[in-house]
């Protein structure tokens, strides 16, 4: 921790700590309203049909509140407004006129009680005209297979689907775009079918020329299947829609964005803003899975506009099962290098089932590539990447956006790549990784910015020595029936989306700063917390600037109306670039404080300083050099009150103009039982760089709770389905989908837990992000983890206790 | 059919009875409509679930008769005594060990609460955990009804997955074990994927162990998860009894446990796995039993 | 459908509701009495997140019909702490325990549970106590911590289990 700071770095109680500990933090699942109904919605039984028709009668005549397609504007928009919209693929509407998964929402019934809502949504009478299904990418990408849609929209434009494809991303760079005849080379961030050169040649990209591995000698291809997970954030997705007397509505949801929330639904309602408030609450867990406006939150709208009452809507745990999953994938993976471990050449294919509704595929995609583009320096790199629509719960970011699933790939290969060589996997990474002074395109090819900070070496070295990475056993040499391994991964992720450019993605955010009369702060900034520290981390830059103590620096409660835009509270941007605006607005509120201050102090304000006076509870000015004149902030802006000058007050809005990646390293100790299959990390060294650490507690909270998902990911969490019926497996139900409990966990002693000491020149006060990153090679330590202690490699995840056992006794047997 | 776990959708009359003869009267009454409700821990979810549902539901854990545990001769318990009150018995853990192991190998401490072992017994899941250790007890089941009794060996109540022969009208009543032979060890060892799961194997292990010679006299084996329900294993328990307890026997233990499998679930796609997957059961019980 | 007239000393305080035969004690508590702290999580008792005390026990009030309550003492989070902040609050609010909240009441209820009954508790037994209690967002480890340290000296209340007179 720098010393000279007076609050940045500092274990400072949690602002929300007292709320969510007594029970009294609100959730939008908590809010109640008078006069408030309850609504419960119809899913589909099938996963894929034409609906015939909907009879509600029954249900009305029960005195219920029913909403059908036909009461729904027919308005085709994106969940998700984070990409620019000529960039964005439109197919859903409130309800659809088409089952495309099972489980999706066609129908919603609001009355007195749920238990009402519920008897009366059994009464609805859906006709269903059942089509073929896929439940697996390959299969729905084959020509003939029944169309998920004919179109959809693209932009403004119409956008054909064929063969079930939702979008396709093609990037190269180096060898693989050069013409073949001449070597010029093309502009890789463009997607062409063809590219015309000068020289006379066509070259369409998707021939590899198989130059690109000419210099590599050794070559390495493996392939790679990472399962859907399912968020399982706490909180089910829940809305409160009140309409209000003068039109419009207030809503309170669970969301990661309440001014995208804002937009959508005056888009869809055709309401303008100004009648639209959405308001912040606290949210029970993210992870992704609230980026884009929830599917029940135009529903319950819909329904308050058509009752003209409050509707409360909160999803049960197996319908939010099948609502949004993690995107699976299946990759290819081919890379080359020289004998003395240079990378040469890689090309990734990814294709990805990703259900039945197109939330954000196209950037993932990019994502994707971007992920594969930063972990090493790919002289000559390729990426394929196709989104294919399948009939399953519609995917979404989950924690690492593609990161985590590239990284389990990229990962496993290069400690495959280690061994081919006969080199230690350290210095493998060392030789190629991508890093300070290098280009990162982590959040895709139009997002680029230079490193300017990182710690990836530190952190690989001092984790080496943490977990005796170099005392670690020969793979596969254990022998008896629990085998030891340790295993490594490095991992990162970008904060936040920002660049030199603005480009596909929107990125910006908003804040105010005000100083109150009695010299304490309130910030207003749409910023949401998924619990991570985000507006903690808020109050502590605001409270180091205006040099104002902690406990005098509050956020207030906000909503849509009294804020300012901020996109998202996602892609690690929450301090970055949330805080970061923050900070930004903050610094003009300490300028006008300066002035005001040297007004009443008959002093210049470059001659004032701000420190920082704990025990009085005020931010303190005083002149620098030797006349000791001080004022507190309070005193400052009581004094401006009284001679009716005004508040001390900023707004503004900040696009930050880089995306530092932070990095992680993770090294972990596992024990394999040969005989019941079971994997258990025992040891686990983290280590992450996100520069300065504003919050050190939560960081590490952050890299722990990214243990624990990382496990969840790789050895137990499976949304698979039946084939058969199109079903989950688990129907949704949280004693067939396994996760972790505090029992899986290795001993508290053994989670270690660190920071580079890097610093951010373009954060706020030196800080990048982390939460992404936490979870994002968890994963890939694990397996290389399992295959030190093994000597088998597994390429599925999750890998699961009869997959172990079955792999072992092949092995032992001598068949694998 | 539609499931919405935030409630109980279903409608049904509520009983609840204070007394044992009045718990048997509606039973006779109202059955086959009448369903016994006692922690809830299962009978719940199923009927979220659409598994389960009924004109009539009689809460039974407010009767004193069915709740208590007596120690006097053998061990005698009540049905609807909670799981959590057996956990916490000095002379269960004592004397019955593999009892007290499996109880608190179920669900969690807030589940254990409110489930009793009746209701364990009586929703016959084939991983139930307190099943195994009951068998090696040789546990029998006091079953009433209106003007009638009837006493079970606890591996006839049980026919199948969920099945047992208590018929409309009848109560579980108590459950009842023989004193056991001073010196018998007994343990509980369970697999399942996380430390809440439902059991993929389980199994209770007992032997009388001659201190002395380090011999086994005698050995009683249950093993449940594999099949249809929980079973002693007789082969096995002959193998073992007279043997010495060293690495070879329990080796032989863990081939007989992977035959037990093999004979009991073939064709079944979690054979390959359960069969590997005994035979760290069988060492760890033998370690549990001699620690 | 016939109801039933229910009594339940909920925190301390006499309440009365009238309850229809089906209707589960986690709904009466948030919808009839207005205390949100208990979540729904589940609804089939795997996750912890509605845990309450029934005379001073760790239950699953998503899995408890209100109507077999009649006449019992429950304490829900919001009894907690109430005035004062138990140790184990605070503890969580120390340790990391707490990120977007939602497991915490149920976890704070099970904890103080556990050193009610357990004012000692070693790392084994914590996990254990709390294995049926998930969070998504810490790991546990901050949570394991929090109920570790008041074990180690921090004063701690029992919860009574006693009825208004």
């Amino acid at each position: 921790m720098d010393n000279h700071f007076d609050v940045i770095g500092s274990v400072l109680p949690k602002k929300d700590g007292i709320a969510k500990v007594t029970g009294k933090e609100i959730y939008a699942s908590d809010v109640e309203l008078p006069d408030m109904m309850h609504a419960v919605v119809l899913r589909s039984t099938v996963a894929h049909a034409e609906i015939k028709s909907i009879d509600t009668s029954e249900a009305e005549a029960m005195g219920a509140i029913c909403l059908v397609p036909d009461d729904v504007p027919q308005v085709y928009y994106n969940e998700r407004i984070v990409s620019i919209p000529e960039k964005t693929y439109r197919d859903r509407l409130v309800l659809p006129r088409k089952v495309r998964h099972y489980g999706e929402a066609i129908a919603a019934v609001a009355a007195e009680t749920e238990e009402e809502a519920f008897a009366a949504m059994q009464k609805i009478k859906v006709e269903y005209k059942e089509l073929p299904f896929y439940t697996d990418p390959l299969e729905a990408n084959k020509p003939g297979a029944a169309p998920i849609y004919e179109s959809v929209f693209l932009g403004e434009n119409k956008f054909d689907v064929v063969n079930n494809v939702a979008c396709e991303r093609n990037i190269t760079v180096g060898i693989f775009n050069c013409c073949p005849t001449c070597g010029t080379r093309f502009d890789y961030s463009c997607r062409l079918d063809e590219y015309h050169c000068g020289c006379g040649i066509v070259y369409t990209p998707a021939e590899d020329d198989g130059k690109a591995f000419d210099n590599a000698e050794v070559i390495l291809e493996k392939e790679y299947d990472l399962s859907r997970v399912y968020h399982a954030q706490m909180e089910t997705k829940s809305a409160v829609c009140r309409p209000e007397p003068e039109g419009g509505f207030t809503l309170w949801t669970t969301t990661q964005s309440i001014h995208n929330v804002r937009i959508l639904l005056g888009e869809i309602f055709s309401i303008p803003l100004n009648k639209i408030n959405v308001k912040r609450v606290a949210l029970g867990g993210g992870f992704g899975s609230s980026i884009q406006m929830n599917s029940i939150t135009p529903i319950c709208t819909a329904l308050a506009l058509k009752a003209r009452r409050p509707v409360k809507l909160v999803s049960s745990r197996e319908e939010d099962m099948y609502d949004h999953h993690k995107y699976p994938a299946k990759f290819k993976f081919k890379i080359g290098a020289t004998k003395d471990g240079k990378i040469v050449a890689g090309h990734l294919t990814v294709i990805v089932g990703i259900g039945g509704h197109n939330v954000q595929a196209y950037p993932l995609l990019g994502c994707m590539a971007g992920w594969y583009a930063s972990l090493y320096k790919f002289p000559n790199l390729k990426f394929e990447g196709t989104a294919v629509y399948t009939n399953q719960a519609p995917c979404c970011a989950m924690q690492g956006y593609g990161n985590p699933q590239v990284n389990f790939a990229v990962e496993s290969t290069i400690d495959m790549l280690a061994e081919e060589l006969g080199m230690d996997p350290i210095e493998l990474r060392l030789k190629n990784y991508v890093g300070l002074g290098d280009e990162f395109w982590g959040q895709g090819p139009t997002v680029k910015s230079t490193i300017k900070s990182c710690g990836v070496e530190e952190m690989l070295e001092r984790g080496s020595k943490m977990i005796d990475w170099y005392e670690r056993p020969q793979p596969g040499s254990g022998d008896g029936n629990v085998l030891r391994g340790v295993g490594l991964a490095r991992g990162f992720h970008t904060s936040g989306t920002g660049g030199p450019k603005p480009g596909e993605v929107i990125d910006y955010s908003s804040a105010s700063v005000k100083i109150n009369e009695d010299g304490s702060v309130d910030i207003m900034t749409p910023i949401m917390d998924h619990g991570g520290g985000t507006w903690d981390a808020a109050v502590k830059i605001v409270s180091e600037l205006l040099k104002v103590p902690y406990e005098m620096v509050s956020l207030s409660p906000t909503d849509t109306r009294t804020t300012g835009y901020d996109v998202n509270t996602h892609a690690t941007r929450g301090v970055y670039c949330g805080c970061g605006a923050a900070y930004h607005v903050a610094l003009k509120v300490k300028q006008e404080l300066l002035t005001v201050a040297g007004q009443f102090l008959e002093e210049h304000p470059h001659d004032l300083d701000l420190i920082m006076d704990k025990e009085s509870g005020q931010g303190v000015i005083v002149t620098k050099g030797l006349d000791c004149k001080r004022m507190t902030v309070g005193e400052v802006a009581a004094k401006a009150r009284v001679l009716s000058m005004g508040t001390i007050a900023a707004t503004g809005s900040y696009r930050q103009k880089n995306c530092p990646p932070c990095f992680v390293t993770n090294f972990v100790e596992v024990e394999v039982d040969k005989r019941t299959g079971q994997i258990r990390v025992v040891k686990s060294v983290t280590l992450g760089d996100c520069g300065t650490t504003i919050n050190p507690d939560m960081l590490e909270g952050q890299l722990v709770g990214g243990l624990n998902r990382g496990i969840g990911y790789s050895t137990l969490e499976e949304a698979s389905y039946d084939p058969k019926t199109g079903k989950l497996n688990c129907e949704g139900f949280y004693d067939s989908y396994k996760m972790t409990t505090a029992v899986e966990m290795p001993p508290l002693n053994k989670i270690e837990t660190g920071f580079a000491s890097t610093y951010e020149p373009t954060g706020p006060f030196g800080a990048k992000g982390l939460g992404e990153a936490a979870v994002n090679s968890i994963a890939s330590a694990i397996a290389n983890a399992v295959y030190n202690a093994t000597g088998v490699r597994f390429t599925k995840l999750p890998i699961t206790p009869a997959e172990v056992v079955a792999a072992l006794k092949a092995k032992d047997e001598g068949r694998i | 059919m539609h499931t919405n776990t935030r409630i109980l959708a279903h409608n049904f009359v509520y009983h609840e009875p204070k007394t044992l003869d009045e718990a048997l009267t509606l039973l006779d009454k109202h059955k086959p409509g009448i369903k016994i409700l006692a922690g809830g821990t299962d009978v719940l979810p199923k009927m979220k679930r659409n598994h389960f549902e009924c004109e009539r539901l009689m809460y039974i854990k407010n009767i004193k008769e069915l709740s208590f545990i007596d120690n006097s001769n053998g061990l005698k318990i009540g049905a609807a005594t909670l799981l959590s009150d057996l956990e916490k018995s000095p002379e269960i853990k004592q004397n019955y060990h593999a009892l007290h192991e499996a109880i608190k190998a179920i669900g969690a401490i807030a589940i254990r609460n409110m489930a009793t072992i009746g209701g364990n017994i009586c929703n016959a899941a084939p991983p139930a955990d307190t099943v195994p250790a009951l068998l090696i007890f040789d546990a029998q089941l006091k079953l009433v009804k209106l003007g009638g009794e009837r006493t079970v060996p606890l591996n006839q109540f049980i026919t199948g997955a969920e099945q047992t022969i208590i018929e409309h009208g009848e109560l579980l009543h108590s459950i009842e074990m023989p004193e056991l032979t001073g010196g018998l060890l007994s343990t509980f060892v369970k697999l399942g994927r996380v430390s809440v799961d439902t059991a993929r194997i389980n199994m209770a292990v007992a032997a009388d162990i001659d201190g002395s010679s380090n011999t086994i006299k005698t050995a009683r084996v249950a093993l449940g998860a594999v099949g249809t329900k929980a079973y002693r294993c007789p082969d096995s328990e002959a193998l073992l009894a007279g043997k010495k307890v060293d690495e070879s026997v329990i080796l032989a233990f863990a081939d007989s446990l992977t035959s037990v499998c093999d004979y009991a679930i073939p064709g079944r796609y979690s054979l390959p796995y359960k069969r590997e997957a005994v035979r760290k059961l069988a060492e760890d019980a033998f370690k549990q039993l001699l620690s | 459908m016939e109801t039933h007239q229910i009594e339940l000393t909920v925190n301390g305080r006499r309440r009365s509701v009238n309850v229809k035969p089906n209707e589960l004690l986690i709904n009466v508590l948030r919808n009839d009495l207005h205390l949100t702290g208990t979540k729904y999580g589940c609804g089939i008792g795997e996750c912890g997140a509605c845990t309450v005390l029934l005379e001073g026990k760790p239950v699953l009030a998503c899995l408890i019909l209100a109507a077999s309550a009649n006449g019992a003492t429950i304490t829900t989070i919001e009894g907690i702490g109430a005035e004062k902040l138990d140790p184990v609050q605070e503890a969580f609010i120390d340790h990391g325990a707490i990120q977007c909240g939602f497991c915490t009441p149920g976890m704070v209820v099970t904890a103080k549970a556990l050193l009610d009954e357990n004012p000692q508790p070693t790392e084994a037994e914590i996990k254990d106590y709390i294995r049926g209690n998930v969070c998504r967002c810490t790991g546990y480890t901050g949570i394991i911590k929090a109920v570790q340290s008041c074990g180690c000296g921090g004063e701690h209340k029992k919860v009574t289990a006693k009825k208004q007179p």
